[in-house]
């Protein structure tokens, strides 16, 4: 399975965000998705994700034949998580369970559920607004990996989370992987390159994969940092 | 499909009864009563959801009765001898101008986001399931309100049945035309000020205008809508049900400066927008300005739109009244004596007039929403100085510029009283003038102190807390009671100005004991 970007062209006014992208993400992978301030991976995630309209171009889901990718083959976790506050994490999940009963594969208990993100007992009964930032980001990706989508899109979703639950997400991610194409931006050059599989930089308006070939971690580190800096083509 | 109801209808009971739970739990006394896993405890959420669902349907069932209060009230002064003919012409053109504007499901908002994006409701079901609700809760609320109307107005029970069912069927209409106006603008109606002013200005005209020419619809021409609403409501059906991208659509419009994820405008707290043209600011203006005092003086500045400027057309608009009513009763004297009569025996009214036109509950509102809300995630800012010289520099300005409207109105009554010739003793003026501007400066450190000792924002501004509320309807009430006695001038100017003087100093003794603790983001 590949997610296909064709020309993807998308601005806001005068000010051009991504111009032409064309790029292929391949299903087993993650991809870790660096740009700078400003460069367009939220609009980039927004665009596949269909929140916006783009202007030009078109996202296709190559699964044995290629057709439009739909909002159902997308979870995505957003870099601010906005969760109903008045609801407790234990009613809001058991609502979301209810709901998508019909499209979750491999049921677990709640409980199993909410050790996935490492949520104790006491906090289940807790409303979401008495929650913590970083809480409230490990409830919303648990409910986009439950659904197991075809893509995960995470705008920095490990920013704000406390080390081990960090590096709990990341094994989890790891491990769901498989038949999946998960692309997962982050300023944090260490995460991406503890995590990713590709190192795909968001530069001059366009998506370009930095080959690591037979390069040392410091050496390939200082190249993205490079790409980055020089605002050069790969 | 059903199912989907019930799960909503449970997602959103649910969410009310916490909501509500958890204002009780910020009330002080009541707080003390709730235990603390209230959340989790199922007995106390049965009792609570009866509660709350009673409440709800109370509450729209007293909205609904107001509405047709008003149309009725509105009648009976305008048009007492044609009553029939023009209520039903006004409810049924009201009806019409609400289909354009009360739009509630193809908005962007919280609920919506909710629902569709995170919990995952089928979108299609979910508008259907919505729209359906809306249809049958109109209908009943309609039927409940116009049986006991026809015995008052004297319509048939023809009409009952014709105007609930237009109504609910208008319900539905208004949901699709949110939909189709969406669909084609990419906003809603109410977000686009001109288009909304122009369809309201023309409906109302309407609405009143014609009656009073002795236009009015009959039989047939009611009918005739009728049957026209029904008809387009099968066509809105056919176009709901051949849409098929509703999951996109919802999304699009709770895009994340729609819903306030970020730190773009609310939809709801767009009152507070800084107008781009205040953006800039005059340097000559901030010349010799230090600390917080330039800090106050630059958010005062950009904020001139709903502080100073509208401080001035209040003046501006007391002005003119007052020459209107000055030069009137000079061209017609004999009306000197009522004026006079109406000033003397209502003075006390003064009272609730400066309760409105004091803006203190939207500036303090701006504080917080434009500054306060994120200036008090820094220790510097929450220090006791910085609290209290923030404090005394807002009430300086506060103060100042709700005197503007104030020193018109008092001057505007005084100068009235002079017109009308009767002996008044001096002291009476003077009474008048001092209490007017005690009033004013009341009403001005009232809100700040309340917003000091409660801060009673939560960090999105998506709700108040109870007692603020409280104590806002406690205000407005001691106004409305001092409207329903009769005090001579002297006796209530003096009363308020002893009162409000006692009440102002107590205020700000209690800031600076309390606000360095109260004053924090909850």
């Amino acid at each position: 399975m590949n997610l296909i970007v064709e020309n993807l062209t998308k601005s806001y006014k005068d000010n051009v965000v991504l111009k032409d992208v064309n790029f292929t993400f391949e299903a087993g992978k993650i991809y870790g998705l660096i740009g700078r301030n400003g460069a367009g991976k939220t609009t980039f995630f927004n665009s596949i994700n269909k929140d916006i309209n783009i202007d030009k171009g078109q996202i296709l889901l190559d699964d044995n034949f290629s057709r439009d990718i739909n909002t159902n083959d997308i979870g995505y976790v957003i870099s601010t998580p906005n969760v109903p506050e008045f609801l407790t994490a234990k009613e809001f999940l058991t609502f979301f369970l209810e709901i998508n009963k019909d499209k979750i594969k491999d049921k677990k208990t709640i409980d199993e559920y909410f050790s996935m993100v490492d949520i104790k007992k006491e906090d289940q009964n807790k409303l979401l607004k008495e929650y913590s930032q970083g809480m409230k980001n490990k409830i919303q990706m648990l409910i986009e990996i439950i659904l197991m989508p075809k893509v995960l899109l995470l705008d920095e979703p490990l920013t704000s989370l406390d080390v081990v639950v960090q590096d709990e997400i990341k094994k989890l991610l790891k491990s769901i992987k498989k038949d999946r194409i998960i692309i997962f931006s982050t300023h944090i050059l260490e995460i991406a390159m503890d995590l990713c599989d590709e190192i795909v930089i968001i530069n001059n308006k366009k998506l370009e994969k930095v080959e690591k070939k037979d390069l040392d971690t410091k050496k390939y580190k200082d190249k993205i940092i490079r790409c980055l800096k020089e605002n050069k083509n790969v | 499909m059903f199912n989907t109801i019930s799960i909503y209808k449970k997602f959103e009971n649910t969410y009310n009864i916490n909501s509500f739970l958890y204002r009780l739990s910020k009330t002080p006394i009541l707080k003390k009563l709730i235990p603390k896993n209230i959340y989790s405890h199922t007995p106390n959420k049965k009792f609570f959801s009866i509660f709350i669902n009673i409440y709800s349907f109370i509450r729209n069932l007293l909205i609904k009765i107001i509405y047709y209060s008003i149309i009725y009230i509105s009648i009976l002064y305008l048009f007492k001898e044609k009553q029939e003919s023009s209520f039903i012409h006004v409810l049924i053109t009201l009806t019409i101008l609400g289909i354009f504007i009360n739009t509630s499901l193809f908005i962007p908002g919280k609920k919506n986001y909710y629902s569709i994006n995170l919990l995952g409701f089928d979108a299609k079901i979910y508008t259907y399931s919505s729209i359906i609700s809306k249809f049958i809760f109109t209908f009943i609320l309609n039927i409940i309100c116009l049986i006991p109307l026809k015995y008052i107005i004297g319509y048939s029970y023809v009409y009952v049945l014709i105007l609930s069912l237009f109504t609910a069927l208008c319900r539905i209409l208004s949901e699709v035309f949110g939909l189709i106006y969406y669909k084609s603008k990419g906003t809603s109606l109410v977000n686009n000020e001109k288009d909304y002013f122009t369809l309201v200005i023309i409906l109302i005209s309407c609405t009143y205008v014609l009656p009073y020419f002795n236009i009015t619809m009959n039989f047939n021409i009611v009918i005739s809508i009728f049957i026209i609403s029904i008809i387009l409501t099968l066509i809105s059906i056919g176009y709901l049900k051949k849409i098929s991208d509703y999951k996109i659509i919802y999304k699009r419009m709770s895009t994340k400066s729609s819903i306030g994820l970020d730190d773009r405008k609310l939809s709801m707290t767009s009152i507070y927008e800084v107008s781009k043209k205040d953006y800039k600011i005059d340097d000559k203006k901030l010349e010799g300005k230090k600390g917080y005092d330039y800090f106050n003086t630059i958010f005062f500045l950009r904020h001139k739109r709903i502080l100073t400027t509208s401080a001035r057309n209040y003046a501006l608009i007391l002005l003119i009244l007052s020459i209107l009513i000055g030069t009137y009763i000079c061209i017609h004297p004999e009306y000197k004596t009522m004026v006079y009569n109406i000033i003397n025996n209502k003075f006390s009214w003064t009272l609730i007039i400066m309760y409105f036109l004091n803006r203190g509950a939207i500036v303090t509102g701006a504080m917080f929403y434009n500054c306060d809300r994120s200036m008090l995630k820094y220790n510097f800012y929450r220090e006791e100085n910085a609290i209290i010289n923030n404090f005394k520099t807002r009430v300086k300005t506060v103060v100042k510029v709700n005197l503007i409207p104030a020193f018109t109105f008092s001057l505007g009554i005084i100068s009235i009283l002079l017109l009308t010739g009767k002996q008044i003793p001096i002291i009476t003026y003077l009474m008048i003038f001092v209490s007017i501007i005690i009033m004013s400066i009341l009403f001005s450190i009232h809100y700040l102190v309340i917003y000091y000792l409660l801060q009673p924002y939560d960090e999105d501004m998506s709700m108040k807390s109870m007692s603020y509320n409280v104590i806002s309807f406690l205000t407005y009430y001691i106004c409305y009671l001092c409207t329903t006695h009769t005090f001579s001038i002297m006796n209530f100017t003096m009363f308020v100005t002893i009162l409000s003087i006692i009440y102002i100093l107590i205020s700000l003794m209690l800031v600076k004991k309390k606000a360095p603790f109260t004053f924090r983001l909850k």
